[in-house]
């Protein structure tokens, strides 16, 4: 079974780099793909994948670190942007199933963590957000390899 | 006074948001678009090398990835004081235009063709991308998207990235192109091309041989009166790697050219006390306010502009559809705002032809990719033309090449102008005696879509998308009605 971990996020922004960290610490042990935005390219990273799991940064009002799983299914509910800039991960997963359904992943599986700084410039997460990532990382691997 | 905001876009570097202003009587009386502002970037460049600017700037927005990229590497040659060799200029040209085609691809089919296919006053539910692949058929939606993957792919074998790349150097690239890899790439093409020629058949059946539409089109609630900047080279046709910048009045008469630093001659930026950011105008008009007509000092720039500024494509299919154009559209500057997609249709073909043509020469695959790196100079000036317009990267460095100060001056802030007065217009137009319904936030937001206005997207977090709020305040100040999209 083929599969993928896409880390999306912004390298040189503190906690919006957490998706690209974890891809970054399974780099090596499974394929990743690093993206810096959800519209058509997340589609292109997932397309021949029996699997997929993509981790991204989230900001509900949370705590913090705080770790959800989502699946594609709740973020499907939105298909409308005011620019390609916020062509967003649910339009483009919407749009992968409608016109790749054999192509794409048939388990999909979203890691993400709800950030504290996104905004300033930075090549760490904020310390919370650091310690989720080897959370995130070992869930993947446990999921896995058991 | 009521007071209607759309709200907000919360991003990385500002905010953007549109506020509109009713009178008493519930007519629009103002509107105001604010925009992002580069200014934290332009912090966090300094004390870097300017070699490692590019790989830095390629950060400020996933979309965007090709051009500030492109931008700042032009900047470093200058401050280097070197001419990248013909080989290199030829591979960085064929990774811009690839990046044209991809995003081009992305607007046309994501943002400007649902108003179009579904109509702009059609339920959110179906104005979508999902809503315009159902009408125009899964197989077409799939055949668009495989094509544009073929721009990404070309963008991956020339950066070493699909997003990020990372192959550029001053004076050249670090990565040179295989006699297999053109191979690729000149097949690829192909696919660019057909997708080129495939979009303008889907404008031309949709939008021109519709009546309504094209009364939509060359109507007067969509237009802006203004100056134009565009790209051209020595005979005036559109380009956008290199070339002179030429600014046009808004009845096409020259105003002046300029290269590098000179763009300081023609460009300043006014303080506004309702922005945090300056708006650009044309120093030689002086200016004017925010107000279009021929006596305006704001320009603008992108796929019209460049339409309006050239006198032509420099490939031959891309001027077929460029001179049907012009007999639909006279000689004339075109200031209807929903002609930038036209524009963008034909720059799509021509940008896929100029992939074809580039692949198609065997001396790309020269391993002269790299020239040497002369004196630090202390000062560079990048300019292309971004897929959504002039695109200036401005460094200042020591004698070791770190930077000590930047300026970019992004397509959206030189837009800024033209934009108010857009969404402006459109409100007056739309919104009579305080009657707003959900179908007036498309309308509105149609005045800004054909700028594709760059949020600085690189921080997004899920779900990844940019809210957009009306607020409708009445003469006291009190919100008495919002409409959102989420």
């Amino acid at each position: 079974m083929r599969t993928i971990v896409v880390g999306i996020g912004n390298p040189v922004l503190k906690d919006d780099s957490f998706g690209i960290r974890v891809a970054e610490q399974l780099s090596g042990v499974l394929e990743t793909r690093l993206l810096s935005t959800t519209g058509f390219d997340a589609i292109d990273a997932l397309l021949g994948f029996d699997r997929a799991y993509i981790v991204d940064g989230v900001n509900t009002g949370v705590k913090p670190g705080t770790i959800m799983e989502l699946t594609p299914g709740d973020l499907m509910a939105d298909l409308e942007f005011s620019g390609t800039h916020n062509l967003h991960l649910g339009a483009a997963l919407h749009l992968g199933y409608r016109l790749f359904r054999e192509e794409m992943p048939r388990v999909i599986k979203i890691f993400a963590v709800e950030v504290e700084d996104a905004a300033n410039f930075g090549l760490h997460c904020t310390p919370t957000v650091e310690a989720a990532i080897k959370v995130v990382v070992d869930r993947i691997k446990s999921d896995l390899f058991g | 006074m009521k007071r209607i905001e759309i709200n907000p876009m919360t991003r990385l570097e500002g905010h953007g948001k549109i506020s509109i202003f009713l009178d008493d009587t519930g007519n629009v009386e103002n509107a105001f678009f604010q925009t992002v502002e580069l200014r934290g970037y332009e912090r966090f460049l300094r004390g870097m090398p300017i070699e490692e600017v590019p790989r830095t700037v390629s950060t400020i927005c996933g979309v965007c990835r090709g051009v500030h990229y492109t931008a700042s590497v032009k900047a470093a040659d200058s401050v280097y004081n070197v001419e990248p060799t013909p080989t290199a200029r030829k591979i960085r040209e064929l990774f811009l235009n690839a990046h044209y085609v991809e995003d081009h691809c992305a607007i046309l089919y994501a943002l400007g063709f649902p108003d179009f296919v579904a109509g702009p006053t059609a339920s959110p539910a179906v104005r979508n991308l999902i809503g315009l692949i159902e009408i125009v058929g899964v197989e077409t939606g799939r055949i668009v998207l495989k094509k544009r993957r073929s721009a990404v792919r070309i963008l991956e074998m020339l950066g070493g990235r699909p997003i990020h790349p990372v192959a550029a150097l001053p004076g050249g690239w670090s990565k040179r192109v295989t006699e297999e890899e053109r191979q690729e790439i000149l097949a690829l093409s192909q696919d660019l091309v057909e997708l080129g020629q495939m979009t303008l058949q889907v404008f031309d059946d949709v939008v021109l041989k519709n009546k309504g539409y094209m009364e939509l089109v060359l109507g007067d609630i969509y237009k802006v009166v203004c100056n134009y900047a565009g790209t051209v080279d020595d005979q005036n046709r559109v380009q956008y790697y290199d070339g002179t910048q030429r600014i046009i009045n808004s009845k096409g008469e020259e105003i002046g050219r300029f290269q590098g630093k000179g763009y300081l001659d023609f460009i300043a930026e006014r303080v506004l006390p309702w922005s945090y950011l300056k708006m650009p105008y044309l120093k030689k008009i002086g200016w004017q306010g925010v107000e279009d007509g021929e006596a305006s000092s704001l320009y603008c720039v992108g796929p019209l502009a460049r339409f309006n500024v050239g006198s032509g494509y420099d490939t031959p299919l891309a001027q077929e559809a460029y001179l049907k154009m012009r007999e639909a559209l006279g000689k004339d500057p075109v200031h209807n705002i929903l002609v930038y997609h036209w524009a963008r249709a034909v720059e799509l073909l021509n940008a896929a032809e100029k992939v074809r043509q580039l692949a198609g020469d065997e001396s790309i695959t020269s391993d002269d990719i790299r020239a040497p790196l002369g004196e630090a100079v202390g000062e560079g000036v990048g300019i292309i033309e971004a897929v959504r317009g002039i695109l200036i990267h401005h460094y200042k460095t020591d004698k070791r090449g770190i930077v000590e100060e930047a300026n970019l001056i992004v397509a959206t802030t030189h837009n800024k102008g033209p934009i108010n007065v857009a969404v402006r217009r459109a409100a007056q137009s739309l919104i009579k005696d305080g009657k707003v319904d959900e179908g007036i936030l498309n309308m509105v937001e149609m005045a800004y879509r054909p700028y594709d206005i760059c949020l600085a997207c690189a921080t997004h977090t899920l779900p990844g998308r940019q809210p957009v709020q009306i607020d409708i305040y009445d003469s006291q100040g009190r919100n008495y009605q919002t409409l959102k999209n989420f």
